[in-house]
């Protein structure tokens, strides 16, 4: 099946373009129809921006320097200002984590899908008006038409979440972009926008890129994710290939740190990761998780962070394979538990 | 903004977990625009604290062979209707005006600092009190009640030395209040509680450097209003009395002759002008820094 | 076999928040319901014990952690530390009963003066309450420093230089400088990425185990608390609906929030098949 969504040798650059500051270098990833694609990584991978690329909103000064971005065939990067706007509005939809600064504070919820309904689908007054409510009520939120009426700053956050989710859903776009959606929320009420993402798709066929720091909620609703690291891709497979198998050591490093609720009462100590992520100005040669890895070898100081394949679907970044058991066999991973 | 473009913004970061970019070590200090305003101010410092060494003329010597004469190399201003070069006069005004620019602006800043920032701390009644002396003291007609104070202790500087703080601390105290009401909420300063300090020390030694920087970036333009002021003044005869140069009372000279000998007006008002420019830019650097993005 | 004392005891504490009244209820001389954060809360913390404090939003848990230290006045309950009336004391009292219950906040980017020096902060904290060492300034805060793994030469910087999780732990230096003998961190690691946030916890087990400092450890996330809690309790909406062994309360919980918040907390579903 052809992919939806295809990203290639993306580059997003801040600074002066002779010495620039590289925020994301080379990432790849692609996501076919239906599929929820979960894009990981921590502080500074560049995992927000790459999700922005999308959509060319990567925030001023920042810039997309290369890459290639295709959408259902077109071209992204070489669209003309009319056609981005048309992809915004109807192929393309996104949320973002903090709700509240995302809707407009002094319009009525209804106000503002009707804004969305009229500008893109033609709508009339009326009917748009209509149409918001029946939207209110598709992301589930109870009472619509009194729900309609409120400002921003009266629902709860997860309700205010549930109307990001209705606005950028309003036009039926084939792809979500989902930036850390449920990061600001409870763990219940992220329960319930997680469920929400998934019977959209199921209802849809919408795909979804959710990109979080959190590999519980990746975990729960991604088919296939892409962990970041540095502003480059290391990994990406299906979840469970991940899961069990990370034959990336950034990949493994970083689920051996998440702590499980099935630990209950045994007090667990990780290792987490010594060190820091990589400044923006800082080049590394060759790998860039070297400095941090703990089966870096002096031959990864001239790598390249190209992905290769391990298992079909399943590609890694690092060559030196140390996770790999000898006979291909999934290593085990030390306190993983399923 | 509409719904539609607010779907294309950036959130404001908010929540826990934020991307943010710590400072990069290179964008140490000031940035080029406060460094250069910095730079025009210590000129003018320097060339005022240095008037008796480097004015060519003394500030009252009258020369009645050379009057009104154009800028020139000996005359680098021209001369005014009684031969005294300007520019040497500018010198000295400057030397004048300066130091009681600085007095008037930096003499009540650590007051109003210090009153606003403990009525933003304490709240209450307090606050009330000193919220209502404040506005009452910015509502008042500055420049009424300065030219009362001149009027009950005579012309000269003494009036604007006086009359002049009595108002500007209380702009730093409302400056400092609205700073604070926000860095108490702040977790180092609930920190400071719950680390048993005394509020003493939590207000002076943590909240106070907090807001000092806001502070500051209005003193350049209060600065510039205050030179303005003091050049009104002395335009008006009620500065320093003649023959002692000010500022504005060589642009008042000078304005008889302002088309016959238009240098002996505008170039000491020009000399004001690059004051305003130089402080302008200061101010704009540094608040352009604070707003760039340090840890808020 | 005896339990370990209680160190600090909290009995039928409450905190409310007056809303705001509109103007007709001004008019009418109504008098609107006070909205309780802290609701008859109830609960013990044993030395060298730590206690994990769940709930969601609104639960009330980071204001009832505020009212221990009394940054937030409690309306109503008693606060006993060691047999010290927490509630009653004022002055010099009060600053050292402040000093042996000592908080971590959850912005790394907030909670240290960003005017100040590493070094200066933590040494100040000595200084202030007089600790034993603190006459001898960069050794005071060397020791600070090793307390928490970082360098000495951490000393001469200031917050912004630091990464998250460096400050997070001068601000738990800052905390153990003046000798507390219960930390209350108040989602202490919440901001933190997940590979820097393992650390701290092993740094608060550390704590537990060689200084024998009791915690609170007030967090949203339940499997942090899994990993960390000997005991938890769990709050919703003010009231502390379950409390118990770690264990017991998450492999069977009682209350129906309780299960509620386990059955939210996101699961791999790993045997799935992409469409």
């Amino acid at each position: 099946m052809n992919p939806l969504l295809t990203i290639e040798g993306l580059r997003v650059e801040f600074g002066p373009a002779d010495a620039p500051l590289v925020a994301v270098d080379g990432a790849a990833l692609s996501i076919g129809p239906g599929e929820i694609v979960g894009l990981i990584g921590e502080s500074g991978s560049g995992k927000s921006l790459t999700c922005r690329s999308v959509m060319r909103l990567v925030p001023r000064p920042g810039r997309v320097a290369a890459g290639h971005i295709e959408f259902d065939g077109r071209d992204v990067l070489a669209m003309t200002p009319q056609q981005l706007r048309d992809f915004r509005a109807h192929e393309a939809g996104m949320i973002y984590q903090d709700p509240f600064s995302s809707l407009n504070p002094v319009f009525r919820v209804r106000d503002q899908l009707s804004e969305t309904l009229r500008a893109n689908l033609g709508m009339g007054k009326a009917q748009a008006r209509t149409h918001a409510v029946a939207l209110l009520d598709g992301v589930g939120i109870p009472d619509p038409e009194r729900r309609a009426l409120s400002y921003p700053h009266e629902l709860s956050g997860g309700m205010r979440q549930r109307v990001m989710i209705a606005l950028a859903t309003a036009s039926q776009p084939r792809l979500l972009l989902a930036d850390e959606p449920t990061t600001a929320l409870d763990v219940t009420t992220q329960a319930q926008i997680l469920s929400l993402l998934t019977r959209l798709r199921e209802e849809r066929g919408m795909s979804v890129l959710l990109v979080s720091h959190d590999f519980g909620v990746i975990a729960q609703v991604c088919d296939r994710v892409a962990v970041m690291y540095g502003g480059h891709v290391v990994e990406t497979g299906p979840i469970g290939a991940l899961y069990d198998n990370a034959q990336h050591p950034y990949t493994h490093a970083l689920l051996d740190s998440v702590p499980r609720l099935e630990s209950a009462g045994r007090a667990t100590r990780r290792p987490g990761i010594a060190g820091v992520p990589p400044e923006l100005n800082e080049v590394l040669p060759g790998c860039v998780f070297k400095p941090r890895c703990r089966y870096a070898q002096p031959s990864c100081e001239s790598v390249s962070m190209a992905l290769q394949p391990v298992a079909p679907g399943h590609e890694t970044a690092c060559p030196v394979r140390p996770l790999a058991a000898a006979d291909g066999r999934p290593a085990a991973r030390a306190g993983a538990q399923t | 903004m509409s719904a539609i473009e607010a779907l294309g913004q950036p959130p404001a970061p908010a929540a826990p977990v934020v991307e943010r970019h710590r400072r990069a070590s290179g964008l140490r200090g000031l940035s080029l625009q406060a460094k250069i305003g910095a730079g025009i101010l210590a000129v003018l410092v320097l060339a005022g604290a240095l008037a008796p060494l480097i004015a060519p003329y003394g500030q009252n010597a009258l020369d009645f062979d050379h009057i009104l004469s154009a800028p020139s190399l000996s005359h680098l201003m021209g001369t005014d209707s009684t031969g005294r070069d300007v520019f040497s006069r500018t010198l000295y005004a400057l030397r004048v005006d300066l130091a009681i620019v600085v007095f008037v602006t930096y003499v009540p800043l650590p007051i109003g600092v210090l009153v606003g920032a403990v009525a933003g701390y304490f709240g209450g009644w307090l606050d009330a009190i000193v919220s209502r002396i404040t506005d009452t003291m910015i509502a008042f007609p500055f420049m009424v009640l300065v030219i009362a104070v001149i009027a009950i202790v005579g012309p000269g500087v003494k009036g604007v030395l006086i009359g002049v703080p009595i108002v500007a601390w209380a702009l730093y105290a409302r400056l400092a209040r609205s700073e604070m009401l926000v860095v108490r909420e702040q977790p180092f300063m609930l920190a400071t509680t719950a680390l048993g300090y005394s509020k003493r020390r939590a207000i002076l030694r943590h909240a106070v450097p907090n807001l000092m920087r806001s502070c500051l970036i209005y003193s350049t333009l209060d600065m510039v209003v205050n030179l303005l002021l003091l050049a009104s003044l002395a335009y008006l005869g009620l500065g320093a009395q003649p023959p002692n140069a000010e500022l504005g009372s060589i642009i008042a000279d000078g304005q008889t002759t302002l088309l016959s000998a238009w240098w002996v007006a505008t170039l000491p008002g020009l000399v004001l002008v690059v004051f305003g420019v130089g402080a302008g830019l200061l101010g704009d650097g540094l608040s352009d820094g604070r707003l760039r993005g340090g840890a808020q | 076999m005896s339990e370990p004392a209680p160190l600090l005891t909290v009995d039928g504490v409450v905190k409310e928040f007056g809303l705001r009244r509109t103007a007709a209820e001004r008019v009418q001389r109504a008098q609107p319901e006070a909205h309780r954060a802290v609701d008859d809360v109830s609960f013990s913390l044993r030395r060298g014990e730590i206690l994990g404090l769940a709930g969601g939003s609104g639960s009330g848990k980071t204001t009832l952690a505020r009212c221990l230290v009394r940054l937030v006045e409690p309306d109503a309950g008693t606060i006993d530390l060691d047999g010290a009336d927490v509630r009653a004391a004022s002055g010099r009292d009060l600053r050292e009963l402040r000093r042996r219950m000592q908080m971590v906040f959850q912005d790394p980017y907030a909670s240290l003066n960003p005017r100040m020096t590493v070094g200066t902060a933590l040494h100040e904290a000595g200084r202030v309450h007089q600790r034993p060492g603190s006459e001898n300034g960069e050794q005071f805060v060397r020791e600070a420093l090793e307390r928490v793994h970082l360098s000495a030469s951490l000393a001469k910087r200031r917050p912004r230089e630091l990464s998250g999780g460096q400050r997070q732990r001068v601000a738990v230096a800052r905390a153990l400088a003046v000798g507390p003998e219960v930390l209350i961190a108040d989602e202490a690691v919440s901001a933190l990425d997940v590979s820097v946030q393992a650390q701290l916890l092993n740094l608060f087990l550390d704590l537990r185990d060689d200084l024998g400092v009791a915690i609170l450890f007030v967090a949203h996330q339940l499997a942090v608390i899994a990993e960390v809690a000997d005991r938890v309790a769990v709050m919703h909406r003010g009231r502390l609906v379950e409390v118990g062994e770690t264990a017991a309360v998450f492999g069977d919980p009682q209350d129906d929030y309780t299960k509620a918040l386990l059955a939210a907390h996101p699961h791999p579903r790993l045997a799935r098949v992409a469409s």
